[in-house]
């Protein structure tokens, strides 16, 4: 059975072919040959090498998360009249008067609706307040009481229509004024 | 030149594999983790819907946030999304190209009430490029409190004219809300409001 060549095989075929070379020495030294192992070799899949595959699962990787980016986020239906009134923050305080209260959560539309996203801090007399940035526009927000009573907002208007049986106010964010 | 074509391969694949795991890439995490997966599937199709016709998908996935963090079943969650999906629909119907927050507005006053006609109106009055979210946001105070909308939108089309700023509607509801908590009829109460606002802090039309 032939073996398969590597690195060695011209050595060999050289040490092979050198006078003088003793019979038993050149079957000693061809054992050793034999025993050397061949070089590594990378397995190919459709005949690519692994590093080829490697770098464009990355490629697809980071072309996913960029096309999912593009997708996922929220976005106008058209640019806007003006982009830097839409994006930009302003800082926005709720209040809640709840002097019996263990804990009072804000949720809304700005924060994915979790109750342990922006917690209210309790002030003297049971005031509690929080103060958020938010952008140009119009959110849905309740008041989590000691986790477990929806309050609306009694400084705000009360959202109108399908509130899941529990209370939310609306707020609107209005452009900063020059 | 075996080089190039592998390579050529590489990026043939790499591009495809995009391509097919493009639907997994849009779906949304936030649904999945909050929602049975029934009702996640349900809401990321009608996503998906809202986004191919070019409607704002955040605002449903807000609506579906809110089911789940109120403990709703999930057929009242899909059930609610379905039905702002409806809104935004006929919302960018009467606006037509608006930012996100027009849409999410007059989406909101519809629900609260306010008739097609009424927002046409305000839109008819409303300047190219001006936000519409204040002015629907107090024609949804006044359906609130009882004002027949066609006679609400002629009120803040008024102001919308004279180039109200956005706190000039919010300081019209508020001063609304006293007069009617003082006693007055809330469409009495909102003409002679906003009429004080057009003479008064409300920058005249050049």
């Amino acid at each position: 059975m032939e073996r398969e060549p590597n690195e060695l095989t011209p050595v060999f075929r050289q040490l092979r072919g050198m006078p003088g070379g003793s019979a038993a020495a050149r079957a000693r030294l061809e054992r050793a040959l034999a025993g050397t192992p061949p070089p590594v070799r990378t397995r190919r899949v459709l005949g690519l090498p692994p590093l080829s595959w490697a770098a464009g699962l990355i490629g697809l990787f980071l072309l996913g998360a960029l096309v999912e980016r593009r997708v996922v986020q929220p976005s106008a239906v058209a640019p806007p009249a003006t982009v830097s009134g839409e994006t930009a923050t302003r800082p926005v305080q709720f209040v809640l008067v709840a002097s019996d209260a263990q804990s009072v959560s804000l949720v809304g539309d700005f924060n994915d609706w979790d109750p342990s996203a922006s917690p209210l801090e309790r002030g003297e007399g049971g005031v509690w307040s929080v103060v958020l940035p938010l952008r140009t526009g119009q959110f849905t927000y309740s008041f989590l009481v000691d986790g477990r009573e929806w309050r609306a907002d009694p400084a705000a208007l009360r959202a109108a229509g399908e509130d899941f049986g529990r209370p939310s106010s609306v707020l609107l964010v209005a452009r900063a004024e020059t | 030149m075996r080089a190039s074509l592998r390579h050529a391969l590489g990026l043939v694949l790499a591009l495809a594999g995009a391509f097919i795991t493009l639907p997994l890439a849009a779906q949304e995490s936030r649904l999945a983790v909050r929602l049975d997966a029934a009702t996640a599937a349900a809401v990321e199709r009608i996503v998906q819907d809202a986004r191919e016709r070019g409607l704002p998908a955040e605002p449903l996935i807000q609506k579906a946030l809110q089911g789940a963090s109120k403990q709703a079943g999930g057929d009242r969650i899909v059930q609610a999304v379905r039905a702002l999906y409806g809104r935004l629909e006929t919302a960018k119907s009467i606006v037509g190209a608006g930012t996100e927050s027009d849409l999410v507005s007059v989406a909101a006053a519809l629900e609260a009430g306010a008739t097609r006609s009424s927002l046409e109106r305000l839109r008819a009055a409303r300047r190219e490029g001006e936000p519409f979210a204040p002015a629907c946001l107090t024609l949804a105070f006044l359906v609130g409190k009882g004002v027949e909308p066609d006679r609400a939108a002629d009120v803040l089309g008024d102001l919308l004219v004279a180039r109200a700023r956005d706190s000039d509607f919010m300081l019209l509801q508020r001063l609304i809300d006293a007069d009617v908590r003082a006693g007055a009829p809330p469409l009495e109460a909102a003409r002679v409001r906003a009429r004080g606002l057009i003479v008064g802090p409300v920058r005249r039309v050049p």
